[in-house]
């Protein structure tokens, strides 16, 4: 704690600390087109083209906020609430080093419940605007995330109890080190498990299905109905974090490979050309764990709603059954 | 840091995740296709320990396994099932939720038991044995757990696949005479069973095992 | 050797392009052939105690010279019995296609059967009776009605599984034996491994064991894996029903015995011992309690073949060379008295096209030389002098008390005198009364192999051939472990 705290007065690592929420705010955008460009071409079309994602949240910041005459100061707000608490829970997080620029206060813990203010707020969104599809929206999406949340926990507490530390940057590094693989099945299903939760929490098909205004198979999509101009465009940017965070999560833990240890503390040493190669290679491996999403996507179909919580218990019993593993 | 011993052990997990997610499963198709994705992390666990133990019976039988249980059963199956158009939807003894706890349940049970007596015997991979029993376990239990015929076949395949996992981690790979009379066995097995469904489907109209109630006593 | 087992691998092929009468007639021949090339090698054990074949992968002592023998009577007796029950069925309208079926699978079945108790290498046995249990699911589910195909998938579902079980023993076994003998086949090679057996680790050995017992017990019908077992002896057409009860559990209960033969060097197989023992006594327990209540006699039968494998099950266990006499003595008894009972049974079924004993009155006047072997069945089945099966049964008993097994022969013995009830009173209901039907003409070929097997157990019942008991004296070496120590 004490090393970290003296980083906190290298100016430095503050700057690693800031470029790392740029490029994951830089690159939300395009990976989430980048999930869309492989499933078309996986289903023989041609897709739309990889900078949709920015070019879709610059017209919606261009357009002017419509509200419902019956919305309250939530619906105001809101849209901002849920940016900044992914923002802010996106400073928790290394990213392609292991100092994350609010390392110092908080911890992968705190991590989770950031987010899950975002989600709160959201729901009330949903629920605020008194549109019937809203309020439908927020209490599935409600259920998810209480189901996702302890599986989330338990993936999480696999791996403090590995590093008995609870700090993500420790946490990364001890991984980066010693590496996961001293047991293979805790890891396969702590894997699993992860998957099952990003594609829950993100919204992403079997639960829910990002492409579809169907107010059958409707989640994410219902709550940000009746949003428009900015405030969607905080939704969409915010939903892309998400996702962002999450395969930055996955990739870190489940893919301990890289120049992560490698990024110099101090001025002396600091070099730009490391930096550069560490950054690349974050951004291969985000790309190597977005592609599977994008298979899963196109291999399965939703899942009916009442089904959705059998899907998450599935999580749950591979987490249980990883952090388990590890004990015994 | 990935040596080939711990590799053995991923690919040996994959096989045990297929196993718990059969559980999960609600419709037959994807437990088909569940089947053959384990059978095809099966055979490159087999494959790899040919590499390891530097034996080239397990190369031809890595191959077996994927001949047989990755294309030509989860063909069959398949066939089976759009032959007899069974109504897709798998009615079990017990519910999914409770199902995937209990499969958990089994998992740490097989790990539990395995932990004293084996470890201390000298095994290529070691912890691939507990897992291996767990695949077994598990494709017991989906046999007690599931109504319709053709799942029950889903889980003695599963249990086969388990039992070729321990027989391949704990003694590197029977002989070969042996492996093929086996996989002939399975293979025969399988089509037998589904050509038996077939029957039932004509007999019963259905495929519910439980409605089997002619014979007691 | 392999001739013993080809033979019938081709003639299942074969069968399928020859005109159904003329098939009629070959099979007996072969069986009858067989039977006899089985009694000349057996001659040849009787002179050098084992003889290998087919590089060492097929073998013949004493034990396995028995069940040969066994399988190759019954057979001649099934190929003949079958003339006259399917030149029946062939009247009341089943297609030939099927009969062609029949011997398919019939032969397939011998075939397997003969592999599994030459085999040598464990493996193969593993196979085989796997090879068996495909063989019979489609004999059983012959009828194809709904209670047929209800019992050939338990029996393959139920089966495969235990099978399953076996096979993870015997890759256990294959574990331990192959740190002294090589990964390769002879690690698997039953003779191989007798010659390291004091050296393998016996708490490995004890759970392949476990392994084992459950997995090839299922097919033994070991209570309580035994379901599928009176419904597919009620379900399968007479003759496969006649093989099965009196081959086919033999042959598993073998499997078991060469296994049990490699822990009980030096008869330490205590553990073993106890297994054994709980399960016989319990099968038997089992089977008395059904046998009573049953209104089936096909499953009655079915039950009573459960009864007589508990026995069996329980003189192995006992392990002192009196009960070994006693429990192979009574594998050939059983054989031959239950097939008898089958086929005497199966003609009533031809007749009365009912199971059920209550619908069944008045034989002696309708069948009356069925009727009379049925009763010869039922009271040599039970064990009443002369017949070959109350010496065995008498041997167990005496060999159980000399061991000081004393409470649990008596044990056996109530339970034996419950089964003799329950038979007796089920099948005099039977055999007496006033008629319901019309006299039926009874066909030759179905009298002439009960009067066959009557000869045969009246012979045994009697008198003993010397030959027999120095098989026998083999066969206590072999199952004591002695054998191995003997081939050095």
């Amino acid at each position: 704690m004490l090393m970290l705290n003296n980083d906190l007065l290298n100016f430095n690592a503050v700057l690693i600390g800031i470029a790392q929420i740029l490029i994951l705010i830089l690159i939300a955008p395009f990976v989430n087109s980048y999930i869309n460009k492989i499933k078309s071409i996986l289903r023989g079309q041609q897709g739309r083209p990889l900078f949709q994602g920015y070019k879709d949240i610059f017209k919606l910041i261009r357009k002017e906020v419509v509200l419902s005459e019956d919305a309250s100061y939530i619906s105001r707000f809101a849209p901002y609430i849920v940016f900044v608490s992914i923002l802010v829970s996106a400073c928790f997080l290394p990213v392609f080093s292991s100092n994350a620029l609010l390392s110092f206060t908080g911890d992968i813990i705190a991590l989770v419940y950031t987010i899950g203010l975002g989600t709160f707020f959201m729901a009330l969104y949903g629920m605020d605007q008194a549109s019937s599809f809203g309020g439908l929206g927020s209490s599935r999406d409600i259920l998810i995330a209480s189901l996702a949340e302890p599986t989330l926990m338990l993936v999480i507490f696999t791996f403090a109890l590995q590093t008995r530390t609870t700090n993500i940057s420790r946490i990364f590094i001890d991984i980066h080190k010693n590496g996961f693989l001293n047991y293979p099945v805790s890891y396969v299903l702590a894997l699993m498990a992860f998957l099952i939760i990003s594609v829950a929490e993100n919204g992403r098909i079997p639960v829910d299905n990002p492409d579809t205004h169907l107010e059958l198979t409707m989640v994410h999509e219902a709550m940000i109905l009746e949003g428009s101009g900015r405030h969607l465009a905080l939704f969409e940017y915010s939903s892309y974090l998400k996702l962002i965070i999450f395969i930055t999560l996955a990739s870190n833990i489940f893919l301990p490979i890289g120049v992560y240890g490698g990024i110099p503390h101090s001025l002396s040493s600091f070099s730009f050309l490391t930096i550069l190669y560490a950054i690349a290679f974050y951004i291969l491996k985000v790309l190597i764990f977005a592609t599977p999403i994008a298979f899963i996507e196109i291999s399965m179909a939703k899942l009916r709603f009442f089904r959705v919580p059998d899907f998450l218990m599935l999580g749950f019993v591979l987490s249980i059954i990883s952090l388990v593993l590890y004990s015994i | 840091m990935l040596n080939i011993t711990s590799f053995i052990e991923l690919m040996g997990a994959f096989v045990l995740f297929f196993a718990i997610l059969q559980t999960a499963s609600h419709r037959v198709d994807f437990s088909i296709k569940v089947y053959s994705i384990q059978s095809l992390f099966l055979s490159i666990t087999i494959f790899v320990m040919g590499i390891y133990s530097n034996n080239a019976e397990l190369y031809l039988s890595s191959f077996l396994t994927f001949a047989i249980k990755v294309i030509a059963i989860p063909y069959f199956l398949n066939k089976v099932t759009k032959r007899i158009s069974i109504r897709e939807k798998i009615v079990p003894y017990i519910n999914m939720t409770n199902s995937v706890l209990i499969t958990g349940a089994i998992t740490i049970f097989a790990f539990f038991i395995t932990k004293g007596d084996f470890a201390s015997h000298e095994f290529i991979a070691r912890r691939v044995f507990p897992t291996a029993l767990a695949v077994i376990l598990i494709g017991v239990f989906i046999m007690i757990a599931r109504k319709k015929a053709i799942i029950q076949i889903i889980g003695f395949l599963t249990l086969d696949n388990g039992i070729i996992l321990a027989a391949t981690s704990i003694t590197k790979g029977l002989p070969l005479v042996v492996d093929i009379g086996v996989f002939f066995d399975v293979f025969i097995g399988a089509i037998m069973a589904g050509v038996l469904i077939y029957r039932i489907r004509t007999s019963f109209d259905s495929l519910d095992t439980s409605k089997m109630s002619n014979l007691k006593e | 050797m392999a001739i013993l087992v080809l033979t019938f691998l081709i003639f299942a092929i074969l069968y399928r392009f020859i005109n159904i009468k003329l098939t009629f007639f070959i099979q007996p021949v072969i069986t009858l052939l067989i039977l006899l090339y089985a009694l000349f090698l057996t001659g040849i054990v009787l002179k050098h105690r084992i003889i290998f074949g087919f590089y060492h992968l097929l073998f013949l002592d004493s034990l396995n010279a028995v069940l040969i023998i066994i399988i190759a009577s019954l057979s001649f007796l099934v190929a003949i019995y079958s003339i006259g029950y399917f030149k029946n069925e062939l009247k009341s309208g089943l297609p030939e296609n099927k009969v062609k079926e029949y011997y398919f699978w019939m032969n397939f079945f011998i075939f397997a059967m003969l592999l599994l108790s030459i085999s040598n290498n464990l493996g193969i046995l593993w196979v085989a009776i796997e090879g068996t249990t495909l063989a019979t699911t489609f004999l059983i589910s012959f009828y194809r009605n709904k209670e047929a195909v209800e019992a050939g998938w338990k029996y393959i579902i139920i089966c495969s599984v235990g099978i399953a079980f076996a096979f993870f023993g015997i890759v256990l076994l294959y574990f331990v034996s192959s740190s002294f003998l090589g990964e390769s086949l002879n690690a698997l090679n039953w003779t191989d491994i007798m010659k390291v057996a004091p050296h393998l680790n016996k708490h490995i050995l004890d759970i392949a064991f476990i392994f084992v017992l459950v997995g090839f017990g299922t097919k033994v019908g070991f209570a309580p894996f035994h379901f599928w077992l009176p419904d597919a002896h009620s379900e399968a057409p007479t003759p496969v029903s006649a093989l099965m009860s009196g081959v086919l559990l033999n042959c598993a209960l073998y499997a078991i015995i060469r296994i049990y033969a490699i822990l009980n060097l030096d008869g330490q197989a205590y553990f073993a011992n106890e297994l054994l023992m709980f399960f016989g006594l319990f099968t038997v327990f089992i089977a008395s309690i059904f046998i009573i209540k049953q209104n089936d006699y096909k499953r009655l039968l079915a039950y009573s073949s459960m009864e007589h494998m508990g026995i069996i099950a329980f003189a192995f266990s006992i392990s002192t060379p009196l009960a070994i006499f006693a429990a192979i003595l009574g594998m050939i008894n059983h054989a031959f008295t239950k097939s008898l009972m089958f086929f005497s049974t199966g003609s009533v079924l031809s007749n009365y096209h009912t199971k059920k004993i209550s619908d069944i009155r008045g034989l002696f006047k309708i069948l009356p030389f069925t009727a009379v072997f049925m009763i010869i069945g039922v009271l040599a089945i039970t064990g009443n002098p002369p017949f070959s099966i109350f010496i065995s049964e008498f041997l167990t008993l005496l060999a159980s008390f000399k061991a000081n097994h004393a409470p649990e022969g008596i044990l056996l013995l109530s339970f034996l005198v419950v089964i003799f009830i329950g038979f007796i009173r089920h099948f005099v209901g039977m055999a007496a009364g006033e008629p319901v039907l019309e006299k039926k003409k009874e066909s030759i070929y179905m009298i002439l192999p009960m009067f066959l097997i009557l000869i045969v157990i009246l012979t045994f019942g009697i008198y003993i051939p010397e030959d027999f008991k120095i098989l026998v004296n083999n066969i206590v070496a072999i199952v004591k472990g002695a054998h191995g120590s003997k081939l050095q």
